[in-house]
């Protein structure tokens, strides 16, 4: 088999004399000839896996973006329950004549908190709570960076109905 | 694929502004990082970072002969503390060619596309670590000297390296 460096002849890398070497011995070698069409050609596929590499990075960041926004909507949706004011009978102290109706007790929603949620337990939330959601619970293992979470807020509409999930 | 020397040629006239450089150099170097197993958002991180650097070399009257080697030298050690750094991601699979696709591909053209770019990245990966830097600088038209300055390593091992390497993924992918 021919040991002539084929590629460093093919890149110039070579003094005037080898260069002139190689390029007489191709000439009349088959072998080095196709072998220097194979060099030339998995360059030209090398060109194109690196510009492959960069543009596949940034369509698959936007999917990512787009993807998890979309799950984190969905999640939103399945975890919260709305709940109804909780009213408690609450029996008068009146002379007998006079009967009341009795006098419901409103709960009011606890205050505003953050909760962490993991996305296998469903969880109760009160109305306009903040949801995080960590990704890796979300995404296949090794899509989402380590740590990343995403922060939203739920919006209710005037009967207290989920209206919309407004990511941060 | 060569680089324009006009970049060079703003720099070795004594203008210290980098941006020029930034424009002719940042797609090269953003493939080669991706092409190397960062993420692209931390190959920008890292374009950034070279470039900074460039502009305090610049303004410090650092060594101007060989900008090209300089900046994919710094970029280089960069992605390398990147990767020692955090998790290893060799093993991401290229699927784009559909994305990718031309409208006038049939499909029998886009099978064959996406089947040459998985085994390149297949074979890519099963090179040793300097030959598929190898491979990757030269595919950015850096000289053999250049390489062998980023790499740390002579000028022959670079031509050895990329004798084996080219031929290998010649015969694994069958071209």
């Amino acid at each position: 088999m021919c040991d002539f460096p084929l590629v460093a002849w093919l890149d110039g890398e070579l003094e005037g004399g080898e260069a002139e070497e190689i390029r007489a011995h191709i000439e009349g070698c088959a072998k080095c000839r196709e072998q220097v069409r194979r060099i030339r050609s998995v360059s030209a596929t090398i060109t194109e896996y690196s510009a492959e590499r960069a543009r596949l990075r940034r369509s698959r960041t936007m999917w990512w973006i787009a993807g998890t926004a979309a799950a984190a909507v969905i999640v939103a949706a399945l975890l919260w329950t709305p709940r109804a004011p909780k009213t408690v009978p609450v029996a008068a102290v009146r002379p007998a004549a006079v009967v009341e109706k009795p006098r419901a007790a409103v709960i009011t929603p606890a205050p505003v908190r953050k909760v962490r949620l993991h996305a296998t337990r469903p969880v109760q939330q009160p109305a306009g709570v903040r949801v995080v959601v960590s990704l890796e619970s979300l995404l296949p293992v090794g899509a989402a960076p380590p740590g990343a979470v995403l922060v939203g807020e739920l919006i209710l509409d005037a009967a207290g109905q989920p209206a919309a999930i407004r990511l941060e | 694929m060569a680089i324009e020397s006009s970049a060079i040629a703003i720099v070795q006239t004594g203008n210290t502004d980098a941006g020029p450089l930034f424009d002719q150099w940042r797609q090269p170097l953003i493939r080669y990082l991706a092409a190397s197993g960062l993420r692209r958002d931390e190959a920008l991180d890292i374009v950034q970072d070279v470039f900074l650097r460039l502009h305090q070399h610049l303004l410090s009257n650092g060594d101007r002969e060989n900008l090209r080697a300089w900046i994919f030298q710094v970029a280089h050690n960069l992605a390398v503390n990147r990767r020692t750094g955090g998790a290893q991601r060799l093993s991401e699979p290229i699927e784009s060619a559909a994305q990718e696709a031309s409208p006038l591909d049939d499909p029998e053209t886009l099978f064959f596309k996406k089947d040459r770019m998985r085994r390149l990245h297949t074979a890519i990966w099963e090179l040793s670590a300097i030959q598929r830097e190898c491979v990757l600088l030269r595919s950015e038209g850096l000289r053999y000297r250049e390489i062998a300055a980023v790499l740390g390593i002579g000028t022959t091992t670079v031509s050895d390296q990329l004798e084996r390497a080219l031929r290998k993924l010649g015969e694994k992918c069958n071209v």
